[in-house]
């Protein structure tokens, strides 16, 4: 395993699913089990990834190169370096504890489990491919599972909110395709003259053509990518699927939605768009920490008028994705780091709590904030744990969020100074809408309806506390995390800002 | 030249023995069906199926020869012989698809086997034809056997509809080709491709009459691919004929329609791409644009199946027009003409394989599905929870729906992806946007069917029996949608050398 | 002038009939009308030398259509049709036919032709001759699509349940 560890941790999961569709549907807890199996390998092959990564190089590394589609010298290429390794380890993180937190899935488990192993395969592809088109491959190829997973085990609303999801993605990517076919007709292969998916190839400004060296066209193939990037993140006012499919998704899918497949926009902006088109991003820097400012409000602002918690907790992502546009537009060593690490702490904190949320929807069935209250004598355990992912969310200092937000504002604060102060102002509208949050579900007098809830039981618990564990080690010291991408992306910063 | 050349007479057979298998296949089938009372009929499609299979034998152990037999009445080639293959497997198929529902309702319909055959011969001679009298032949014995298996349901009104109208505006079409032909004769002095384009090349032909001669023709050649504003028949007629008429219609008839189509332009281009450009361009546009926004409020699968079909021709006629456009491109275009024509070509000729598998699939399930052509058996809420009664099914059809969206990793993205990218190369950017926003619309009503089948629970009229082959059959061929959009590169550079022979 | 004057009188027996069929509530008037029409364009053909095509025209559409369309008119006892509904279609038709004819005219008069100065020949014996050799393959063919055509005919025709289509078949194997 040691020689295709990409390769494996990419397809071990779609093993996992071939066998699954051989299992009799009746036998579920066989079914789960194998799940469990075929999810575990890749989270144990990434522990080995972060122990054998070698933080030193901004180099890729673990490259597998082979020819796949040799006429259109499509490559079977992947790789990682210190931008995808964060986003490779969540995602195997996360889609290990969402097939534990799928326990209780009843309907139709056989298809849940391949469906999700699918989509786990999807995510890692995407994080580990270097070439365009092998990228744009998992990239769609992750739609299919989502659409099914939301479509099938969803809420009341689940078709309408699985459709609108596909047809939004979809439209993102159509122009993200376009975009890819300019760039192959438009970058030769140094080596042999031809067009390229090379993404590597691609970055150096070197090989692209006339054409693609024109300013406007620059500027539109960025803004191609950058909505169908938008649309993932996603960036107002492209993000109105995000709260209907959060809301109708299931719990687990709605994890690995908002904790791993948002970071793929922006993951998609610092792989794709800043490196090939770096002139362009720099031109689009200030209007990116506008967007980043809007979305930071914006979805603070939204998520303090919802009632459903479910909701509350969609609108904050995108408050959320919002600091890690942020960081970026900075394009300084301190906002590019805090971005990426952003998107890895949103990744854990934002799992924590749609888990809890799907925690006391199990138990009570609806997710209404005005319907609890007094839940912290009931649920005492549950309670705490709540709170802790709610004051990580807020940046309590301590927990991780704190380190990425306070990151990128010491980035962004010399550069677009009036845009970081405005920004400011979202962590006290995430501090109010947190707050009152908790205080109408766990604080007041306890609604007797709910005398009999059972607190948290043990298998919710083993999803929960490792990504606690993780919250705290990373708010306390974050440089495990921090030391994985700093090279990378101080060369990235080398690349676009010169 | 008036004498038979007696020493070629063996090349000739030799030349000729798949179509000579595939006649009197045909004739062998219809004969024992009289004769043979003892037989039980569903041996017929046995006889059926080793006739195409031989066929495929012959094909491929002998090597036939290559070039132009019979005073260059028909060319023989890999092009040809790609499409005599990609003939004979949806033939194999709709076989297995008819049989399966004739032995499940015990409603057999004997004369559905040799006007097959003769239908699948019509479409050999046309991909082979290299003078304008076999096109006409090829076509006509094509429409001829296609009407009455449209319209052969008897007692069934939706049915006689369809072929009668079929069959009308098929002759109309007719008549405008061979008023095309009429004209090209006259402008050219000769009905051999090669005699067309010795007369282009000298530029002795008066130019008004090509251009309405093609233009006719075009007209002809626009009935049978379904292209706007010539697709009229086509929802009533994919509607009323029974499933896997349909299906053989929507694929074979396409590609005998597409390859013909694009040998002509490929033919007339020199002199001609300046007419057929703008028009053809035009036509994909609004082709693709029609086809896919009617089809978003199809109740009934097999209509919005005919729309998407007309969809269909249009990304493939966008394929055509970015063969064109190089002939039209200042001197940097021409010097990459011949890269994009062989490229336009060969994502043509993927897209038509890719496009016959996708439909066989979906047809062959809807065929297992549907009761009689018409009585309302074909609405998509039928299919309400099919996942849960019938998952393989319900699976193939989904994976053919996802394919005919053009979603990765399934033949249809690849196909899509091979035509828009010739599209794009030829500099024809607008029209690439087009074709990727209309794709995009396309999307919603596939979905659709699989939204029902996966996420509605069952409806109470919804069918519940079953057909095992043809469900295994058009499964098998959800798996190779699959493993050509994941592996395509063999097929892709095979349709490349295909098509080098034909782009002179 | 004789040449003119014969031109003239076989044009206006294609054309007056032409109105005729078009203008006539009666179907059989109009299949008669019809007849004086086809029989004119033969006798243009046969004017212009085209000897072959002027037999055919006479054997095949007067001879074969035009029977077959008389007797279908008289034997299916299609009502003959009362008032003027059917004059409104006459608009689209007439713009369509003026159209067709615009076009044909402007293509026909673009064209520079150069009359052939050799008397006309008798082309049935060479026309004979190059189908059963050059064209040996179209001329057998075509015995396969009329065979098509004939097992349609007599699966739409036929009584519920009758043997099969290969009856049909049996009679057209020497038919072409």
């Amino acid at each position: 395993m040691g020689e295709h560890i990409l390769s494996w941790m990419t397809f071990f999961p779609v093993i996992g699913a071939a066998v699954i569709a051989f299992i009799p549907s009746e036998r579920k807890e066989i079914i789960k089990t194998v799940a469990a199996a075929a999810a575990a390998v890749p989270l144990i092959l990434a522990v080995q990834l972060f122990v054998n990564f070698d933080r030193g190089t901004a180099a890729f590394q673990f490259v597998e190169h082979y020819t796949w589609i040799k006429s259109f010298n499509i490559e079977y290429y992947m790789g990682i370096d210190g931008l995808s390794v964060p986003m490779v380890l969540l995602t195997a993180l996360l889609s290990f504890l969402c097939i534990i937190a799928s326990w209780n899935i009843s309907k139709a488990t056989k298809g849940y489990f391949a469906l999700f192993l699918i989509l786990e395969a999807a995510m890692i592809g995407v994080f580990c491919a270097l070439d365009f088109f092998l990228f744009y491959l998992f990239w769609e190829l992750m739609l299919l599972p989502m659409y099914f997973l939301i479509g099938i085990w969803g809420g009341p609303r689940r078709e309408y909110a699985a459709i609108k999801f596909f047809l939004y993605t979809l439209a993102g990517s159509v122009l993200m395709l376009l975009a890819m076919i300019a760039f192959y007709l438009n970058v030769q292969d140094p080596n042999t003259g031809g067009h390229t998916f090379n993404m590597l190839f691609m970055m150096d400004q070197a090989n692209h053509s006339a054409w693609l060296k024109a300013t406007d066209i620059r500027h539109l193939l960025w803004l191609g990518l950058f909505i169908g990037f938008a649309i993932k993140v996603p960036i107002f006012p492209f993000h109105t699927w995000l709260p209907d499919a959060h809301v109708e998704a299931p719990t687990a899918v709605s994890v690995i939605l908002a904790g791993v497949l948002l970071k793929m926009g922006t993951y998609g902006l610092l792989r794709i768009s800043y490196p090939i088109l770096p002139d362009a991003a720099v031109w689009f820097s200030f209007t990116l920490a506008i967007f980043g400012a809007i979305n930071i409000l914006y979805g603070a602002y939204c998520a303090m008028a919802q009632t459903d918690m479910k909701k509350l907790v969609a609108y904050s992502s995108i408050s959320h994705m919002g600091y890690v546009l942020l960081g970026m537009s900075a394009m300084t060593s301190a906002g590019i780091n805090g971005a990426v690490l952003q998107m890895f702490n949103h990744g854990t904190i934002t799992a924590m709590m749609f888990l809890c949320v799907g925690v006391i929807y199990d138990r009570a069935h609806h997710r209404e904030i005005n319907g609890f209250g007094g839940l912290g004598l009931q649920m005492p355990l549950y309670t705490s744990v709540f709170s802790f992912a709610l004051f990580a969310a807020i940046g309590l200092p301590g927990l991780s969020g704190f380190v990425s937000e306070a990151m990128i504002f010491i980035g962004v604060f010399p550069v677009y100074r009036t845009v970081a102060i405005i920004s400011a102002l979202g962590i006290i509208i995430g501090a109010a809408y947190v707050l009152w949050m908790l205080q109408r579900v766990f604080l007041g007098p306890k609604n007797e309806k709910y005398d009999d809830l059972p607190d948290i039981s043990g298998r919710e618990m083993f999803t929960l506390v490792p990504i606690g564990i993780l919250v705290l080690l990373l708010g306390i010291y974050p440089m495990p995390v921090l030391d994985l991408m700093k090279v990378s992306l101080n060369n990235l910063i080398k690349v676009v800002a010169g | 030249m008036n004498d038979l050349a007696i020493p070629d007479f063996g090349r000739e057979i030799a030349a000729l023995l798949p179509f000579l298998i595939v006649a009197g296949g045909g004739l062998l089938v219809m004969v024992t069906d009289a004769l043979v009372k003892t037989l039980r009929k569903d041996h017929l499609s046995y006889l059926v199926l080793l006739v195409l299979l031989s066929v495929i034998v012959v094909q491929t152990t002998s090597g036939t020869p290559e070039g132009p037999v019979l005073n260059g009445l028909l060319l023989l080639g890999n092009f040809s012989r790609f499409f005599t293959y990609l003939f004979v497997v949806i033939g194999v198929l709709t076989t297995i698809f008819a049989t399966g529902i004739f032995d499940r309702d015990g409603n057999y319909r004997p004369e559905f086997y040799p006007l097959l055959l003769f239908a699948i011969l019509g479409m050999m001679v046309l991909a082979a034809a290299n003078d304008l009298l076999t096109v006409y032949l090829g076509l006509e014995t094509m429409s001829l056997a296609t009407y009455v298996l449209a319209g052969g349901v008897r007692g069934n009104a939706p049915s006689s509809e369809a072929g009668f109208k079929y069959l009308m505006l098929g002759g109309f079409s007719s008549a405008f080709f061979l008023m095309g032909v009429a004209f090209v004769y006259g402008a050219c002095g000769g009905t051999g491709f090669d005699q067309i384009a010795a007369a282009l090349h000298s530029g002795s032909a008066p130019m008004p009459f090509l251009t309405l001669g093609t233009g006719l023709m075009l007209v002809g050649f626009g009935f049978k691919v379904a292209m706007v504003p010539f697709h009229m028949w086509t929802p009533d007629v994919y509607d009323g004929a029974p499933a896997y008429v349909t299906g053989f219609m929507a694929t074979a008839i396409k590609a005998a329609g597409f390859a013909i189509l694009l040998r002509f332009v490929l033919l007339t281009e020199p002199m001609l791409a300046f007419a057929w450009y703008p028009v053809l361009t035009v036509l994909a546009v609004l082709t693709m644009s029609l086809g896919n926004i009617v089809a978003l409020v199809q109740g009934n699968i097999k209509r919005m199946l005919a729309w998407s079909s007309i969809a269909h021709a249009g990304y493939l006629l966008l394929g055509i027009v970015a063969i064109l456009a190089p002939a039209l491109g200042g001197p940097e275009m021409m010097a990459r003409a011949k890269g994009i024509v062989e490229e336009g070509g060969a994502a043509l000729l993927f897209y038509l394989v890719g496009y016959a598998l996708m439909n066989l699939a979906a047809f062959g399930i809807i065929n297992v599905m549907g009761t009689e052509p018409g009585v309302d058996g074909d609405q998509i809420s039928r299919y309400a929870g099919l996942s849960r009664r019938q998952p393989v099914a319900a699976a193939t059809l989904a994976v053919a729906m996802l394919s005919l969206a053009g979603i990765p990793p399934m033949v249809g993205f690849m196909a899509k992806f091979y035509i828009f990218s010739v599209v794009v190369k030829a500099g024809l950017i607008p029209l690439a946007i087009i074709g990727v926003i209309n794709s995009l619309i396309s999307v919603y009503y596939y979905l659709r069917v699989i939204v029902v089948m996966y996420m509605h629970d069952t409806a109470e009229d919804s069918y519940q029996g079953t057909e095992w082959v043809s469900v295994a059959a058009a499964g098998l061929l959800a798996f190779l949608i699959i493993y050509l959009g994941v592996m395509p590169e063999a097929f892709h550079r095979g349709a490349e050398i295909v098509f080098r022979q034909i782009s002179f | 002038m004789t040449g003119d004057l014969i031109f003239i009188l076989l044009a206006l027996l294609t054309l007056v009939p032409a109105v005729w069929v078009v203008m006539s509530r009666n179907l059989v008037h109009a299949g008669f009308g019809l007849l004086f029409t086809l029989f004119g364009a033969a006798g243009l053909y046969a004017y212009m030398g085209a000897d072959f095509i002027a037999v055919a025209q006479l054997m095949v559409y007067i001879g074969g259509v035009l029977v077959l369309v008389l007797f279908t008119v008289m034997m299916t006892h299609v009502p003959r049709s009362h008032g003027n509904h059917g004059y409104d279609r006459y608009v689209p038709a007439s713009v369509f036919a003026l159209l067709t004819f615009g076009v044909l005219y402007k293509t026909i008069t673009s064209v520079n032709w150069s009359a052939s100065t050799s008397p006309a020949e008798p082309t049935i014996a060479r026309i004979g001759a190059q189908i059963m050799t050059d064209f040996i393959f179209p001329f057998e063919y075509v015995s396969l699509v009329l065979l098509a055509a004939m097992i349609g005919a007599a699966l739409l025709t036929r009584e519920e349940r009758p043997a099969g289509p290969a009856n049909a078949a049996k009679d057209t194997e020497v038919a072409p």
